[in-house]
């Protein structure tokens, strides 16, 4: 054999076992980081008229199954619901009057800001099904109908945000202009829910004017707080609503990550996670 | 030296780096698309944009491939007077096993790409070497090249 080829060989032998170890000890991080779980499916939906305005008319589908509703309603004028009232909301598909999706309230209180129940979808849907939606709603008082109005739903452009340090991410955050709905946390290191077994989630956007690196000039405006077991599960995704001026999609979204050892908030370790990615989700499933 | 040329001759230079670039590029891609159902655009966002460990690790696998196929290219030297068609076959029966090996599709996919790549230039460098090595192939581009004339005439 060559001399020339054999220093060669012998080389680039090196080189591969450095690069094959180092493929071994990036695995589980690229893992983590590359294939993460996502949702099936994620619409959102508004619409209103001058008397009351539906924000947050969700369906979705993912591991836990398919869901639909959790939508909130206010009313726009004063003393518009009164205590007591009955309200019947049927959203209806215009493509397929055949889907029906009703839900059933009773205000307790004047004026009060509502929230449609989120029952589980029985029908397969498709995307076809959900391009036109409308919403009726008739209020009921004292038995006697006082309104009954129909209002078209609008699609609303879903963004997906994820973030994530070394350790630690936050994936599947759905953004539209006015709504967000909280994502899945998850951790690389094992056993986290045993060393910090209490933890909080908060989700800030950027004030007016405010520098972006000042974590001071960030509004919270929702947090996950609980068992940091219970989190990882990621069953308690909560849905709120932006009604500032402008898109909340045109403000930077951050979250800040508390990981406590007991609840009273004491020897906390926290850190700052930026959300970002806004990728559109895919509209199209079968 | 026109500029476009001396631009034809850097990209040939490189055409080993290109080549394991495009074999990495690919089964990331393939392997995107499948697991999150997406677009190639957003297979492109998730390898470039959204994660910085992602793309590190594309950039390993990409040295990896070029390493591999330097080895090759060494090997092939080595033994270039005993070459034959058979590490050709073994190693495009190499590219059906790796599917059945449980190993992470990007994986699969990526090393299948290298073994066609591999194989392709152990062809075209036997056909430039060992030219007695495709006497058949001769024979049949001959017969080609002949049918028309005698059916014409």
């Amino acid at each position: 054999m060559n001399k020339e080829l054999k220093r060669q060989l012998i080389l680039s032998g090196i080189l591969v076992c450095f690069i094959i170890s180092t493929l071994f000890l990036w695995y589980n991080n690229f893992m983590f980081h590359t294939y993460v779980n996502t949702d099936d499916y994620q619409y959102c939906f508004a619409g209103g008229n001058e008397e009351l305005s539906i924000d947050g008319y969700q369906f979705y589908k993912n591991k836990e199954g398919q869901k639909h509703g959790n939508a909130r309603i206010i009313a726009l004028k004063d003393q518009f619901l009164l205590k007591d009232d009955s309200i019947h909301v049927i959203v209806t598909s215009l493509k397929d009057k055949d889907l029906v999706f009703e839900h059933q309230l009773s205000v307790k209180g004047d004026n009060e800001v509502l929230t449609l129940s989120e029952d589980e979808t029985k029908e397969k849907l498709s995307e076809n099904d959900l391009t036109q939606l409308s919403v009726q709603i008739i209020i009921k008082r004292q038995n006697k109908t006082v309104y009954d109005q129909t209002v078209p739903l609008q699609k609303q452009d879903v963004y997906t945000y994820n973030g994530a340090n070394k350790d630690y991410a936050i994936s599947n955050v759905y953004v539209t202009s006015s709504w967000l709905k909280t994502g899945d946390f998850s951790s690389k290191i094992k056993n986290i829910e045993k060393q910090y077994p209490y933890m909080i989630i908060d989700y800030l956007y950027l004030k007016d004017n405010g520098q972006q690196d000042n974590i001071n000039d960030y509004e919270r405006f929702a947090y996950i707080k609980g068992k940091t077991a219970d989190i990882l599960k990621n069953t308690n995704r909560i849905s709120v609503y932006y009604d500032e001026q402008g898109s909340l999609l045109d403000r930077p979204i951050n979250c800040v990550v508390t990981l406590m050892k007991d609840d009273k908030q004491q020897k906390g370790y926290t850190f700052m996670l930026e959300l970002h990615g806004s990728l559109k989700v895919v509209d199209d499933h079968e | 030296m026109s500029k476009a040329r001396k631009d034809m001759i850097t990209i040939y230079m490189f055409r080993n780096a290109l080549a394991t670039l495009f074999a990495a590029f690919a089964s990331f891609m393939i392997s995107l698309i499948h697991y999150y159902q997406c677009t190639f655009a957003e297979a492109l966002q998730r390898l470039f944009v959204f994660d910085i460990y992602t793309t590190l690790y594309f950039l390993l696998i990409w040295l990896f491939d070029y390493l591999i196929f330097e080895i090759s290219k060494i090997i092939y030297d080595i033994y270039e007077e005993k070459v034959t068609f058979l590490p050709c076959i073994a190693l495009l029966v190499l590219c059906g096993v790796i599917f059945f090996i449980p190993i992470l599709d990007l994986f699969q996919y990526n090393l299948c790409i290298l073994f066609l790549l591999i194989c392709l230039r152990m062809v075209k460098e036997m056909w430039k070497r060992t030219p007695e090595l495709f006497k058949w192939a001769h024979r049949l581009v001959d017969q080609r090249k002949k049918r028309p004339e005698s059916g014409l005439k």
